[in-house]
């Protein structure tokens, strides 16, 4: 063992000390790798920072500007849409389905693509169904990386394999594309199996930072009084024709009407007016306290509904709620009504309460003269709110509370799918296009037609998740320059001596696992075919059956967030290293059963009689 | 010679994860 492998281990030997007691933050680790891996000499300068500008991380960036102007644009919300009617509230049932696609998806271009175009869709359904997003995400991304194995140009580990069983020995026939479809399946099925089972307990619950908590629930849980959102549908023969005003629900039953949906109309009004009309058929949404909705729909002969049907995605958390503001010391309304101000009218969006020091109004508040200070407050659609927000100062009222959802470009939909289908086009159809230029372009695209702003574009960017696997990449380089990967590999092989095929077949998956972790996927799998297909040749097992495990088991990455995969959803899912250990322990030790097993029983591991 | 200068390297990364180890307290708020 050289001295360069010697300090190679020591390095590594603190870097997953700090990855695992979080001296800092697995991207400061990536960091001090950039700057302490040429320091002492054991890679140049140039390799330190190739990580920035390597096919990986470059495929990222673009791709997460991809997934952040499909999000704008509101793709990923119609793509949400489904499988929330399909998953419905279960959090079970979501996960399965969105691991499932995310897993088919991932089979068939690079895992971290599917990943990446998946999160915002994922965070979306999360919040769609009050979950905690930490729940869904680490499931997704395992699958994600696992759907690699689907077919072997489903991640990079495999798509090298051929070439490798061809330069170790030109008369061994190929593998096709499908013939590892069937451990990949099990695998896939095992990894929803296992969360399903024990995700509660693997998995953080956190819901993630302060600004993420639901503003419209904790606005009512201070302003109890107000009660919730109830939908309520009018009877097919009941009378129809009342106008809002002639019917007094806010005077007399303190509930207040946010939206009516005519059976007649597509879209829900969700700015009713006094004089707007209920008739026989229409569902309307309230906001109020049980018993006094309960006493409403009972005097008026109208039915509550135990569950939000036709405002379930109008009134979801991710399209409208409510918000805290107060008028501001040059607001237009100091000194008048709301409805001197029509104030209704002009933004959009329905008061509820008037709060003035301690006092809260809830009724007659449209004829209360306002003054500075007065806090509203409002309910409406985040679209609303945000344009309100956006009005030049002095503005009628100030937030005090973090707006929620956003302007959506729905205008710009089509768009942001062409490109994505411009880049995902020259991945599929160009041969030899980097998936990085492929990507960029699409991007590129999207800016250039205004479907996200550049600084949008930098903005949605995590440099967390590019300086991890930047910093990453050269300590795995270290580790293959050095020699300290081929030593340690010759080294323990030599140990192992001549065991049975499948002890041999055991060794090799939990080697490549652990070298997985510490190097790249792809390192890992140069590295080791050829010493594993050797290996195999000695004691009598087949060398395709040793390779393939190689590249299946490269993809058995989870017990550190440093596959590409799971450096992406670390942030968003608010996970810490100790997650990943915990949750990726069982899902290592799974993947390499189940893999051996199949492999042990459906492929034969005994070398073919020449 | 060359002992010497392994061992200025393994200083040098000792004192970088030293560190580390050291202000994790105010690493902990990033």
């Amino acid at each position: 063992m050289t001295l360069d492998m010697k300090l190679t281990m020591i390095i590594l030997f603190f870097v997953i000390l700090t990855f695992v007691f979080e001296w800092v933050r697995v991207d400061v680790v990536g960091i001090l790798m950039m700057v302490l891996l040429p320091i002492t000499g054991l890679i140049t300068g140039a390799q330190a920072f190739s990580g920035l500008s390597s096919n990986a991380v470059c495929s990222i960036i673009a791709v997460i500007i991809i997934g952040a102007g499909l999000d704008k644009t509101g793709v990923m919300n119609r793509l949400a849409g489904p499988i929330v009617q399909l998953g419905g509230a279960s959090e079970k049932r979501i996960t399965i389905l969105i691991s499932g696609t995310v897993g088919v998806i991932s089979s068939m271009m690079q895992n971290i693509g599917a990943a990446a175009l998946f999160l915002p869709a994922t965070q979306r359904i999360a919040k769609r169904i009050g979950a905690p997003i930490s729940q869904i995400l680490m499931p997704m991304g395992f699958c994600a990386i696992i759907g690699g194995t689907l077919t072997l140009v489903g991640a990079s580990p495999t798509i090298l394999l051929n070439d490798l069983i061809q330069q170790f020995d030109p008369n061994l026939e190929r593998l096709g594309l499908f013939t590892q479809t069937p451990i990949g399946v099990c695998l896939l099925l095992s990894a929803i199996v296992y969360f399903v089972i024990f995700g509660k307990w693997l998995l953080p619950s956190s819901e993630g930072t302060a600004a993420e908590t639901d503003i419209t629930t904790s606005l009512l849980d201070t302003y109890q009084a107000v009660g919730r959102v109830y939908e309520l549908r009018v009877p097919d023969n009941s009378v129809s024709g009342k106008t809002l005003s002639d019917l007094a629900v806010r005077s007399h039953y303190l509930v207040t009407v946010i939206g009516i949906s005519h059976s007649r109309q597509d879209d829900p009004n969700l700015l009713p007016r006094s004089n707007d009309v209920i008739s026989a058929g229409d569902h309307i949404a309230v906001l109020g306290r049980e018993e006094n909705t309960r006493k409403m729909a009972e005097e008026f002969g109208w039915t509550l509904m135990d569950d939000m049907k036709t405002f379930a995605d109008t009134l979801s958390r991710t399209n409208a709620g409510m918000c805290e503001a107060t008028i501001s010391p040059r607001s237009e309304l100091v000194g008048r009504t709301l409805d001197e101000t029509d104030f209704k009218g002009k933004y959009d969006v329905i008061p509820i309460t008037v709060a003035r020091g301690s006092r809260v109004y809830h009724a007659g508040i449209a004829h209360i003269k306002l003054q500075m200070g007065d806090t509203l407050l409002l309910q409406g659609p985040w679209a609303h709110f945000h344009r309100l927000n956006d009005l030049p100062q002095p503005r009628a009222v100030s937030f005090l509370t973090p707006l929620e959802g956003e302007i959506m470009r729905h205008h710009k939909a089509a768009l942001a799918v062409f490109w994505l289908a411009v880049a995902l086009a020259q991945v599929i159809l160009i041969k030899d296009m980097p998936l990085s230029v492929a990507l960029m372009s699409g991007a590129l695209g999207m800016i250039v037609t205004g479907v996200l702003s550049i600084d949008e574009a930098y903005h949605s960017v995590d440099w967390m998740t590019v300086f991890l696997l930047a910093g990453l990449i050269p300590l795995g380089l270290a580790f293959k320059e050095t020699g300290t990967a081929a030593y340690l590999a010759n080294g323990i092989l030599a140990i192992v001596g001549t065991p049975a095929p499948i002890v041999l077949l055991i060794i090799i998956g939990v080697l490549t696992s652990f070298f997985t972790l510490v190097t790249s996927n792809v390192g890992a799998t140069v590295l080791l075919v050829p010493i594993s297909m050797s290996m195999a040749v000695k004691v009598g097992a087949d060398p395709r059956m040793a390779a393939l495990v190689v590249g299946l088991s490269a993809s058995n990455t989870f017990v550190l967030p440093t596959h590409q995969v799971n450096a992406l959803i670390m942030r968003p899912g608010q996970y810490r290293t100790a997650d990943y250990a915990r949750a990726g322990a069982g899902m290592t030790l799974i993947f390499l059963a189940v893999e051996l097993t199949v492999i042990y029983f459906f492929y034969g591991i005994s070398a073919p009689a020449p | 010679m060359e002992i010497a200068v392994f061992w200025g390297k393994v200083a040098l990364v000792a004192v970088a994860f030293g560190l580390c180890f050291l202000f994790r307290g105010e690493n902990k708020q990033q």
